[in-house]
């Protein structure tokens, strides 16, 4: 019989939609984070995603820190205020109907969740597996004491303390998974709960330990420990040999004490190459045998206080600890393994928050070391460096808030971590340096709609990036949340289901080309004039991310693609290529039909709004962030196919768009006004005039410049110079409120929003066509 | 996952390794090409007689059906026919083509069927994604050139059907009917139309392509009325047509062999970058529109030849990381001991900069750079590419080369009109001006702080920057990361330092070839260019 070998995804994927995630390890990569375990975790129902780490692990994961995405945006990541190593690997991930508990010795890295041999065990609860209260107790307990390392320890606020309480909150709810017996078989052990050996439930009269670690820290110590607890047990060690040439015990030492029978390497069997980085105890006694998988190497500082350490014990078959623990004879090495010293300046443990404007910093310096003096602050975002120097920091306490304009040209970061890195000299003239990732408070504590949202615009706005279609999608149930509180994501799966069918029966269908052969150039007209409280402050957000000027984020104009495929350099084969080209015609397609099909019902809600002091304020951005959304995923789409028969041409888009806010919304002639409704025809007035007249809501001038290029577009595309000239000047007085010719950063603006979302290729206009057609336009120029 | 009943052992979970560009410095080189130099053809689209039987046949459906026959179904049976008949006419020169070289892009020919048969893509084992109108192969270019008009029209309730259809002007035409003539003189042609599924032989298929199935025929005088429309369509007059670059891409070729002839296209993209012909003649340009252009050029090549030493680093990275490097000091080590020469003579980039510049040094940098662009050409021995540079002496080679292109493109960064191309990709993609500034900034650095910030910030950085930013979800295009004990390679990198150094093909070849399809150029040995037949049909204003 073979130990079973799990892929940790499956733990991911068992716990479906998870609403909260916390994971706790001692070394990380944060770049394996985020390219292989990030992508299992569901997203759409997520409120919080933390990994806390030892100090030691934290400050090597950031040598990763400037090229990652999600850090302090998606995810916490924090360093554990502790002392002494904080090691446990447990990840708990908790949805509205399962908990799942993962412990084990593997580390967050590339190692330990897939190359070691590790061990993990795991605990699923649901109303069909409820948790044995103890059980559930230690969970709560050990979420519970993560808490307390910061507000006992230190004098460090995280966001993920706000995190922690939303945990501490949804796990109380879960009365309904926990059941009442005292079946005690199974025990999650953990520091928080008091020293590790204290709490294992294994007999005085255990007569065989068996202990397969890496590390002793080059002692009996931890082998002494167990056998004060089990005074009449017998040893068989497995140590684990490092890097090929060393070994962490006094193999002479111990082999040579009476109370061992057996020191010998550790057979594993799908394993035999890898490095056994796994911490396993087996426990035998006349009338139980245990099993114990835990983060606890075998040391005095693992089972006493100095460590935090987490692990399951089962009580097991007594046959189960012989497949476990078999042993072979090998020649260890003599050599001892070494312990690295720390760095040469002292370390500051920081936290800091984005609030909007600034950063939140706190340090658990005490405050005889404070003030800090001859400060550098550095940020690193990707490639990008911003630094000041301050003459001191924390001057009165241990936190202080530095506004984001101290730093030069900063702007926002968009879809990476920001970094920060603090030197400075304490008050006792000592060097100190520290460094911590810049957690997001909005993006981390907001809603997983909005959260979404975010992320897709900052997926939409980058080159070469594909938003996810959830996502796409948080960004049209914003709108429509805003604009009459339905949820498009309700009836997502259904219509998605719908979607595929109609594909299918429109593939049965026999259709016949029409006669003589039309081509399709622009593609299809689709009908797209149909029409749709801080929720609005993220829209906001929204739009400024999307409007964000060209320049300002380096995005790369559409006109060529960042695929991989084309011939000549790579080194794909032809398979590659066309696995490839599928994909991505696949994805330009699933993407813009999701997009099309959210576009069309809230073009549908816009159609067929009444406008009251409720919403009408709402209706400009609404209408203008679903729009930019839009052109940005068929921008995208286009990136990705740019044969692809599904997407329509950007003028199309524009003119329907145009027309919608512009013209008379006619509700058919079998329409009759329901009593109370402000309008009592079927001809419902454009949005345009009816918010000016009604509500004297004027849009804001950023937006307006949007309005512009639209009509500017138009104008282009479908009149020539003289054509309706009069028409899009009044079209674009009723937009540009203000009384004076665009500024040359107002067209330069425009120009960026045209390339950006709606210049066609293949239109053939040129950059000076346009922003003359602007000019002619703007109301000022009109008068002229 | 169930709960399991114990501990367990861990499982592979990572995605398959992929992709290319790990240091994400492609896609600027491929933007400058598309927009500026060889726009909307591909290193792929090198037979002209490909384009014209790629717009032959929905001309030709279009033709030959009606409003019953016009459907999904019979284009693609017809389709399919042409494309698995052109797959076995180009599998080897046949007696009467040979005189015309084989076609250079034979498109299918990796197809398995045994004749005679009926030509499906089926029975020839492939898909419509190697499709002569697929978007990696030739399907962007014929309509980028207005051969073809859509790949879809309009059917009954809106819908689309997958129907291509030629263009309706004049050139089209000319192109399709010369092409049709030619197919027509065959004994199966009337079966190679006909909607009927039909059989066809060996016999018949080495007689289509003897007729211009081998794409390579359309090279013959006889079809120099077509070259004419094809040319108008390659090289469009109109400054605002999209395709304009190749115009003047053209023209700048002619120019340069019209100075010197003989030149291979590494010449001509050396001498456009350098300004200096091989010779080391300065090439003359009057025409203030190909002066911008060559600037064009000489920008796109200055991004080549940033992204080639960084490419090697990336090389150097992954060999360190082979041979157990496990941290950037380790790798830093690793590479001063297998290339000593680094720090032997100098201390810092500047130092290497002045030793790079030997003569042409004069005190300053800036003035040093313009020494070097007026004296140092491709064919010059200090010049800043040095092509296999694996080895020992790799980590000593780059510094060179960086410091050869430091000099070049401080010509470039300060003047004005390039901001653009200079900015192009931002710090996320290394723009040329933010790595001239990365390493202007850095001068005067001690060496070994300099080659540690290469491997720790545009090395491990920007390649995790790169893979993250990419990851698609389908596939792994990290090669190493963070692990237990330092830096490591990922499991799904099974090629590390085993790659080439990726070099960005640039698409002048494949008009080269194009233009020599139709005597406007023409290639000898060793790829030797010289002014074609018809080379005068290009306005020689230059």
């Amino acid at each position: 019989m073979l130990i079973e070998r799990v892929k940790l995804s499956e733990f991911f994927a068992e716990v479906k939609k998870p609403e909260h995630i916390i994971g706790t390890t001692f070394s990380l990569s944060l770049a394996f984070f985020e390219s292989v375990v990030l992508p299992h975790i569901t997203r759409s129902k997520l409120r919080s995603c933390i990994i806390i780490a030892d100090r030691v692990g934290y400050e090597r994961a950031l040598l990763e820190g400037p090229a990652l995405k999600a850090a302090g945006q998606i995810y916490s990541v924090v360093a554990a205020p502790w002392k002494g190593a904080f090691h446990p690997k447990v990840w708990l991930s908790v949805s509205d109907e399962k908990i799942g508990l993962l412990v084990g010795s593997g580390n967050l890295t590339q190692a330990g969740f897939i190359e070691n041999a590790e061990y993990f065990d795991c605990l699923i609860f649901d109303k069909d597996h409820p948790a044995p209260k103890h059980l559930f107790d230690s969970i709560c307990s050990f979420v519970g004491g993560l808490t307390q390392l910061w507000l006992k320890e230190s004098e460090l606020r995280p966001v993920c303390l706000e995190l922690f309480n939303k945990v501490e909150t949804d796990l109380s709810s879960f009365q309904h998974v926990i059941h009442t017996e005292q079946n005690t078989d199974i025990r999650f052990l953990h520091s928080f709960s008091g020293n590790l050996i204290e709490q294992l439930p294994t007999s005085e009269t255990c007569k065989r330990i068996y202990v397969a670690a890496p590390f002793f820290a080059g002692s009996s110590g931890g082998i002494d420990q167990l056998k004060q607890k089990h005074p009449e047990a017998r040893f068989r060690i497995y140590p684990a040999i490092h890097a090929g040439r060393k070994i962490d015990l006094p193999i002479q030492q111990v082999a040579s004490r009476p109370d061992v029978e057996e020191v010998a390497s550790l057979v594993v069997e799908s394993k035999k190459k890898d490095f056994k980085h796994l911490k396993l105890y087996g426990f035998e006694s006349e009338d139980e045998s245990w099993l114990f998988c835990t983060s606890a190497n075998c040391t005095k500082a693992a089972w006493g206080s100095q460590n935090i350490e987490a692990g399951i014990i089962r009580k097991v078959d007594p046959d189960l600890l012989d497949l476990y623990f078999q042993g072979e004879k090998v020649k260890f090495p003599e050599h001892q393994l070494e312990y690295e010293s720390e760095g040469q300046h002292a370390k500051i443990d920081l936290v800091a928050s984005d609030n909007g404007t600034g950063i939140e910093l706190s340090t658990s310096l005490p405050t005889a070391l404070l003030p800090l003096k001859d400060v550098t602050l550095r940020l690193r975002v990707a490639s990008d460096l911003w630094e000041i120097r301050l003459p001191t920091l924390f001057a009165s306490t241990a936190r202080d808030f530095i506004r984001w304009d101290a730093f030069k040209s900063w702007t926002e970061p968009r879809n990476f971590a920001v970094l920060l890195e603090l030197c400075a000299t304490d008050n006792h003239a000592d060097k100190r340096a520290g460094a911590c990732f810049i957690d997001n408070q909005v993006l981390l504590t907001s809603d997983p709609l909005h959260k979404s949202a975010v992320r897709c615009a900052l997926d939409l706005i980058e080159g070469g990036v594909i938003p996810n279609l959830s996502n796409l999608s948080a960004i049209y149930s914003l709108a429509t949340n805003i604009l009459n509180g339905e949820s498009l994501t309700k009836s997502r799966l259904s219509s998605a289901k719908k979607d595929s069918d109609d594909d299918d029966a429109v593939q049965k269908e026999e259709v016949r080309a029409i006669w003589p052969p039309v081509p399709v150039v622009h593609e299809r007209h689709q009908g797209l004039s149909l029409s749709g409280n801080g929720q609005l402050q993220l829209c906001q957000k929204l739009i400024e991310t999307l409007i964000t000027p060209t320049h300002k984020r380096n995005s790369m104009k559409h006109t060529v693609v960042d695929t991989e495929y084309e011939n000549g350099e790579d080194e794909e084969s032809e398979a590659e290529k066309q696995r490839r080209t599928e994909r991505d015609e696949r994805l330009a397609k699933s993407m813009w039909r999701r997009a099309e099909s959210d576009y069309k019902r809230l073009s549908r809600i816009l159609y067929e709004i009444v406008p009251n002091q409720d919403n009408a304020q709402n209706i400009w951005p609404v209408a203008i962030m679903v729009f930019l959304t839009t052109m940005a995923v068929r921008r995208k789409a286009e990136e990705l196919a740019s044969a692809s028969q599904q997407i329509p041409a950007a003028g199309t888009l524009v003119t329907d768009f145009r027309r919608l806010l512009f013209n008379k919304r006619n509700q058919g002639r079998n329409f009759v006004p329901p009593q109370g409704y402000r309008y009592r025809t079927e001809d419902f007035p454009p949005l345009c005039d009816d918010l000016q007249r009604e509500f004297r809501i004027a849009i804001h001038e950023d937006l307006a410049l949007v309005m512009l290029t639209i009509i500017a577009d138009e104008k282009l595309r479908l009149y020539s110079q003289s054509d309706f000239q009069v028409m899009s000047q009044n079209r674009a007085g009723k937009v540009w409120k203000a009384q004076r010719t665009l500024s040359e950063t107002e067209i330069q603006t425009c120009l960026d929003y045209w390339k950006e979302f709606i210049g066609d290729t293949n239109q053939g206009f040129s950059e000076s066509e346009f922003t003359e057609t602007l000019k002619r336009i703007t109301p000022q120029e009109a008068q002229t | 996952m169930k709960e399991t009943s114990g501990p367990f052992l861990t499982d592979n979970f990572s995605m398959r390794g992929g992709g290319i560009d790990f240091l994400g410095l492609r896609y600027v080189s491929l933007r400058m090409v598309g927009e500026n130099l060889i726009p909307e053809l591909n290193n792929v689209t090198r037979d002209v007689g490909t384009f014209f039987l790629g717009t032959w046949l929905p001309w030709k459906f279009e033709r030959i059906t009606n409003q019953q026959t016009y459907t999904e179904e019979n284009f693609q049976q017809i389709q399919e026919r042409m494309e698995v008949a052109l797959g076995l006419a180009m599998h080897e020169p046949h007696e009467v083509t040979k005189d015309y070289g084989t076609t250079r892009n034979r498109v299918g020919v990796t197809q398995k069927i045994t004749l005679p048969t009926q030509l499906t893509f089926k029975n020839a084992g492939r898909t419509k994604q190697n499709s002569l109108y697929a978007p990696a192969i030739y399907g962007p270019s014929l309509r980028a050139l207005h051969l073809v008009k859509s790949y879809s029209v309009y059917g009954e309730k809106q819908k689309h059907l997958r129907i291509t259809t030629a263009c309706d002007d004049s050139g089209t035409d000319v192109i399709a009917q010369t092409v049709d003539r030619a197919l027509k003189a065959t004994s199966s042609y009337d079966r190679f139309i006909g909607l009927p599924p039909s059989n066809f032989t060996t016999s018949d298929i080495k007689e289509l392509a003897e007729h211009g199935l081998d794409p390579s025929v359309f090279r013959s005088e006889e079809f120099a009325d077509a070259w004419l429309c094809f040319q108008e369509k390659l090289l469009p007059d109109n400054p605002n047509d999209p395709g304009y670059g190749r115009t003047t891409t053209t023209r700048l070729v002619l120019c340069l062999l019209r100075q010197q002839e003989g030149l291979t296209s590494k010449q001509i993209r050396n001498s456009l970058y350098t300004g200096l012909l091989p010779t080391g003649e300065p090439v003359r340009i009057i025409d203030q529109e190909l002066v911008t252009y060559r600037d064009y050029w000489a920008l796109f090549m200055l991004r080549q030849y940033q992204r080639h030493p960084l490419e090697t680093f990336l090389w150097c990275f992954e060999m360190a990381l082979k041979d157990g490097c496990r941290s950037i000091d380790a790798i830093l080590e690793y590479w001063l001991d297998r290339s000593p020469e680094v720090t032997l003579a100098c201390e810092t980039f500047g130092d290497i900069i002045k030793s790079t510049a030997g003569s042409c040094w004069s005190g300053d940098f800036k003035g040093c750079a313009e020494k070097w662009s007026k004296s140092v050409g491709g064919e010059h021995d200090d010049f800043e590419y040095v092509e296999d540079v694996k080895g020992d002496a790799a980590a000593q080679h780059c510094l060179r080369m960086l410091s050869g292109w430091f000099l070049r493109a401080t010509t470039f960064v300060h003047q004005k009109g390039f901001e653009t191309q200079i900015e192009m990709g931002g710090s996320d993609r290394m723009s040329i001006g933010w790595f001239y500034r990365w390493l202007d900034g850095r001068k005067q650095l001690p060496l070994r702080t300099f080659l540690k910030d290469i491997f720790s910030d545009l090395i491990f950085s920007q390649h995790i920057r790169v893979a993250l930013s990419r990851f698609d979800g389908q596939a792994q295009r990290l090669r190493f990361l963070l692990a237990d004990e330092g830096i490591a390679p990922t499991l799904s990198t099974k090629d590390l330092a085993k790659r080439d150094i990726p070099y960005m093909p640039d698409r002048l070849d494949t008009l080269i070839e194009l233009l020599s399809d139709i005597q406007v150029l023409q290639i000898g040995k060793e790829g030797k260019l010289y002014l074609g037949k018809r080379a005068d049909s290009m306005s020689q204003s230059e």
